[in-house]
């Protein structure tokens, strides 16, 4: 009786310390998101959004980008790469930056998951003050209501972000490029009077989903189950429509021959028919719905076209040719008629996999899944066949990245996982593995 | 395995709870808990029966420790026979507890992965719902009388930080519910244990009130409802000292039943407590349990 001899107050100890660290240790990881990434400077570059860092990664090789760093505080070795970190400063990075154009000089605004948006002086890789000048500690910032989740995005007037309490606007403002260099205080006092707040809308739950922008309203989507559409310029809720399940997708608007997703340039116009214009969006509820552009807060959620999927979906639905391609996470990947009054499935594919979050890539050939279980597959887009498979070992959760290929370059498609020793994949639009960031 | 068949149902429960009680997690947290302490209850009634034995069998063993003290091959033989005449499994107070164990660690994860909070999480929770159907109630309402369930209790609404003491004050009210006042024997390393014992009863509601600062609000009253409900089971079993919680006097039949039970003088009842199942009930719970008070009749009459 070798435990009832040992000494019972220690044991009690011991089994009290076991049981909580069993508590805390099995209790699987309590993370906030996942890498976030964005192409910028023409498609030469891959900037990444993770934890605490902001990485700037070559295309070509998965390598960090080198850059003319004079200056430059926030370089964490000696080689010159563009890498920004806010270790420093506790701060998270898990959506996209945003660059806004003012005259002659682009501002980079970057959000932080507590509660901040910074100013990024993107040529040197440093945090900024309000007049772009690099600061090595301490760095100005506007704090924000609530924890910032999903990427931002603009307008012509206005920059919106997404917030874990509803989305606030702020005013771009003027800024004129000719300033007084005899004054100074001049040219920061123009500035700061950007970046005002234009209104806010408040949610009862998070918004995890850019907001896309069109004709004059921003169309919202929440966590609360709800779809908002709210003028741009005011902030007043146009309408507001009740669906079942969360929605943490964006919205995706299509009118029997263009698509509009919140990936388009905000300057670059687009005309859509509005009176066919329809709004897709992927639910909790495990709903694909087809709400009319002009919908209204009156409308029955059985007044709306919807198709039922197996499980959750979280990516947003990717409308290509007409075809309505979206995953959910039980694994499955729908192709969808949604030219009918009806949404009818043109075919179905169970990858049998953990799961998929992103939203599906559609190219030419092909449409590309990420799952949970750490499988690429690449599926046929006529019959949903699988064409390959690529195992990146991790769970992906992020969603896929595509960068154009042009005469010298191919396309490629990039997988980020969970891993950080594999925050990015890349493959050919066939499924060639090209390179992994970072290199081992 | 483990996340598979106790989490996940467990998680499932927990929606099932929260959409019958109108997407009201306090009151689903509540329910839940509740449910599986009643569950637990025939374990826990084995685990009382199974120290009370134990209890009883003290001045045997004692005396076979002091025979056989040079032999210890000898020494475990014959309480091995002891054991076998008396029908009495040596372990039979920790079997409940290692059922109960696990339950109890995944009562505190489904709570914690119910309240998911962020994508991470919420994405996590999405292959653990046994019926697909729950997703319509994803996100749970995690806020409760201005406080955010998710986070650690705040300024912010001020009155979070009653929990951390709410908690402090049931783990305690339990302990010294549940666990007899000390009696001096005179044997000083019986009267040490007895300090460890009633040491315990004050650093296992500080570190449980420390603990609840930093866990967060969901949890705290899943431990509240936790002590709560393991009082009144006690209560229920005539093992709450109700008498003797602001230090009054024990009961003098409770004193008869002592000398009974222990006349040795080193089988005191804060040695005799502190053995078997009450302890292990004191880890299931992951809350100071109290101590089977071995001086009730009712227990020792099922013997």
């Amino acid at each position: 009786m070798t435990l009832k001899n040992f000494s019972k107050y220690a044991r009690r100890f011991g089994l009290l310390a076991l049981v909580m660290i069993l508590m805390a240790g099995c209790t699987q990881r309590i993370g906030v998101g996942w890498a976030n990434m964005s192409i910028i400077t023409n498609a030469e570059d891959i900037l990444v959004a993770y934890e605490n860092d902001l990485s700037l990664v070559s295309r070509t090789n998965g390598f960090l980008v080198t850059q003319d760093l004079q200056g430059t505080t926030n370089v964490r070795d000696a080689s010159g790469v563009w890498k920004l970190s806010g270790r420093d400063m506790s701060a998270q990075f898990f959506t996209a930056p945003l660059f806004v154009e003012y005259g002659e000089d682009r501002l980079m605004l970057v959000a932080d998951y507590n509660n901040r948006l910074f100013t990024v002086n993107f040529t040197q890789a440093c945090f900024a003050n309000r007049v772009g000048a690099c600061v090595g500690q301490e760095p100005p910032y506007i704090e924000l209501p609530d924890h910032p989740l999903a990427d931002m995005t603009q307008d012509e007037q206005r920059i919106y972000v997404p917030l874990d309490n509803g989305l606030i606007a702020f005013n771009k403002g003027l800024y004129e490029a000719g300033w007084d260099v005899d004054s100074p205080d001049e040219r920061r006092v123009r500035f700061d009077e950007t970046l005002t707040v234009a209104w806010t809308l408040e949610t009862e739950r998070e918004v995890w989903a850019t907001p896309l922008i069109y004709d004059g309203h921003v169309y919202v989507t929440t966590m609360d189950h709800h779809l908002y559409k709210v003028d741009a310029e005011t902030g007043e809720t146009v309408a507001i429509l009740k669906l079942s399940g969360a929605i943490a997708s964006s919205p995706i608007i299509f009118d029997g021959e263009t698509v509009l997703t919140v990936d388009h340039p905000f300057d670059e116009e687009i005309t859509l028919n509005n009176a066919e214009a329809y709004i897709y969006i992927g639910t909790f509820g495990r709903q694909v719905y087809k709400i009319p552009l002009n919908f209204q807060t009156e409308m029955a959620e059985d007044e709306l076209i919807s198709f039922e999927t197996s499980n959750w979906i979280w990516g947003a639905p990717s409308i290509v040719d007409g075809v309505l391609y979206v995953a959910d996470l039980g694994g499955q990947v729908y192709a969808l008629d949604v030219s009918g009054q009806e949404i009818t499935q043109i075919w179905h594919t169970n990858t049998n996999s953990g799961g998929i979050r992103a939203a599906p890539l559609v190219t030419d050939k092909h449409v590309i899944v990420a799952s949970r279980e750490g499988k690429v597959r690449w599926l046929s887009r006529e019959d949903g066949s699988v064409f390959t498979e690529q195992d990146v070992r991790n769970e992906v959760l992020s969603d896929l990245l595509f960068i154009p290929g042009d005469e010298n370059r191919e396309a490629l498609v990039i997988v980020s996982t969970v891993n950080n020793s594999r925050i990015m994949v890349a493959f050919t639009l066939e499924g060639a593995p090209r390179w992994t960031y970072p290199s081992s | 395995m483990f996340q598979t068949f106790i989490v996940n149902p467990l998680i499932t429960i927990l929606a099932v709870f929260y959409s019958l009680l109108g997407n009201n997690i306090v009151l689903a947290i509540i329910a839940l808990t509740v449910i599986i302490r009643l569950a637990t209850s025939p374990l826990l009634i084995r685990q009382q029966q199974a120290t009370a034995k134990m209890t009883e069998m003290q001045p045997k063993l004692k005396k076979l420790q002091e025979k056989y003290k040079n032999d210890r091959e000898k020494l475990a033989q014959e309480q091995m026979q002891l054991y076998k005449e008396a029908g009495v499994n040596p372990l039979g107070g920790c079997l409940p507890i290692f059922i109960q164990l696990p339950i109890m660690i995944a009562l505190y994860q489904a709570i914690i992965m119910g309240l998911a909070s962020t994508p991470f999480q919420v994405v996590d929770l999405s292959g653990r719902f046994l019926l697909s159907s729950l997703g319509d109630l994803v996100p749970l309402q995690n806020q409760w009388a201005g406080m955010d369930l998710t986070l650690a209790p705040t300024m912010n609404p001020v009155y979070a930080l009653a929990f951390p003491l709410v908690v402090g004050i049931t783990t305690w009210l339990q302990s010294k519910l549940t666990m007899p006042a000390p009696q001096p024997t005179g044997d000083a390393k019986a009267d040490q244990s007895v300090q460890i014992t009633q040491s315990m009863t004050t650093i296992m509601p500080i570190m449980f009130a420390f603990f609840s600062l930093s866990f967060s609000v969901g949890l705290s009253i899943y431990f509240v409802v936790s002590n709560v409900v393991g009082i009144v089971q006690y209560t229920m079993m005539g093992k709450a000292d109700w008498k003797g919680l602001f230090g009054g006097k024990k009961p003098e039949a409770n004193k008869a039943l002592v000398s009974e039970t222990t006349p040795s003088k080193s089988a005191t009842p804060a040695k005799a407590t502190s053995s078997g199942g009450s302890q292990h009930d004191e880890v299931v719970t992951a809350t100071p349990r109290p101590r089977a008070n071995r001086n009730d009749k009712k227990m020792r009459s099922k013997q």
